[in-house]
């Protein structure tokens, strides 16, 4: 080492000694470029398994099995050898499915019996009959309207929505429409509800 | 005795669990049922639906069930009801007059029976179809019946029927239907 090159081994210990400095150096790349070796897929063996009675193909491409000979590495009576036969796929027929059929629907008729048989419902509506009418001694529980009173044949208080299923006599011409009220009396101790029908006025 | 006069002709059109189903039910102006017609339930494919795109509803709805429907009802109704804003325009189209679209309303009533309040969507108002009820907002198509020749209808029907509940009775005809498919 030159005096030249020991100063400065000793100007950099001294530097790290005291200054704590590290001499950061460029790593010099090599001009060679990295070599890209191109490989050929098409070109590669299919792979073999050794020690394999019957020949297993692990890897093969369509389009070279007409060429290639698939064959055991393996010596002796090991050794087994396949032949891979060339099916072309145009000779194979397709069949042609539908996967889209026109929709087609009819109407269709529901039983006349069945649907009279289904109930008509009137909601409670006491809610909207506000200040309007307050009865005596007595609470407005449930207001149902508009109903035909000479047509309903059978209702029925749903308890589970609050609404009165009225059943309706198909044959009635009548039309006059009413109100029907639910009230509690409150001087009635043994009967405290009472069902009161209204006429609609011609409003 | 009096003779009854109106008829009211119900259009119901439900998606439920990827199926489509169409009823129409005519009722006198009590709500008496004079006619109810219904379609089997149309379920789409996978394949239907990805072929379809966006269009399967709208044709679902218009072109099959819709169209079916209609030819089957025999009785023509004076006015025809439906409560889905995708059937009111479809319905005009195939030449369905007069035709509405009526919706229960969570609105305070208004003052007096018959009163009207246009609404800000088009062709829509609300109207106090009767004394003790919240207001009903009506809606017609372009070219639809005008706000006076609806309301005198509507107000009597509404004397002796709720003009809403005939869809209650469809659906649960409908769902009478299926469980009769169920059980064969």
């Amino acid at each position: 080492m030159t005096t030249e090159g020991r100063f400065s081994a000793l100007t950099s210990r001294l530097a790290r000694f005291f200054a704590g400095r590290v001499p950061v150096r460029q790593l010099e790349i090599s001009p060679r470029p990295p070599q890209v070796t191109k490989l050929n897929a098409l070109r590669a063996l299919p792979s073999i398994s050794r020690l394999c009675l019957e020949p297993r193909v692990r890897k093969a491409r369509c389009l070279e099995w007409s060429r290639l000979a698939v064959k055991t590495s393996a010596i002796g009576a090991l050794r087994c050898e396949a032949a891979c036969r060339h099916v072309p796929f145009a000779g194979k027929e397709a069949t042609v499915r539908q996967g889209v059929r026109p929709f087609s629907v009819t109407g269709r008729k529901f039983d006349e019996k069945r649907l009279r048989a289904l109930p008509q419902e009137r909601s409670n509506r006491v809610r909207y009959l506000g200040d309007r009418w307050r009865p005596q001694g007595a609470s407005v529980l449930a207001l149902f309207s508009p109903i035909i009173k000479d047509s309903l044949f059978k209702s029925a208080l749903d308890k589970r929505t609050g609404s009165l299923l009225c059943w309706m006599d198909p044959a009635s011409r009548a039309t006059d429409p009413f109100s029907l009220l639910l009230l509690r009396r409150r001087d009635a101790k043994d009967q405290p509800l009472e069902w009161l029908w209204f006429p609609l006025s011609g409003e | 005795m009096e003779k009854v006069t109106r008829t009211l002709g119900y259009i119901l059109i439900e998606e439920e669990k990827e199926r489509f189903q169409g009823a129409a039910m005519i009722t006198d102006s009590r709500g008496i049922p004079l006619d109810f017609r219904y379609t089997d339930p149309v379920r789409p494919t996978r394949l239907e639906r990805v072929l379809y795109g966006e269009a399967l509803e709208i044709y679902l709805r218009e072109e099959i069930l819709l169209k079916n429907l209609l030819k089957a009802v025999e009785i023509r109704p004076h006015l025809w009801l439906c409560r889905d804003r995708e059937l009111l325009q479809p319905l005009a189209d195939q030449g369905v007059h007069p035709v509405v679209m009526i919706e229960q309303t969570g609105y305070a009533p208004l003052e007096n029976v018959g009163q009207t309040q246009p609404q800000g969507e088009g062709a829509s108002f609300l109207l106090q179809a009767d004394p003790v009820s919240a207001p009903l907002r009506v809606t017609t198509p372009e070219g639809g019946p005008g706000v006076d020749d609806l309301v005198p209808v509507l107000l009597e029907v509404a004397r002796s029927m709720e003009l809403v509940e005939p869809f209650v009775r469809m659906r649960r005809a409908l769902e009478i239907v299926g469980e009769d498919r169920r059980d064969d």
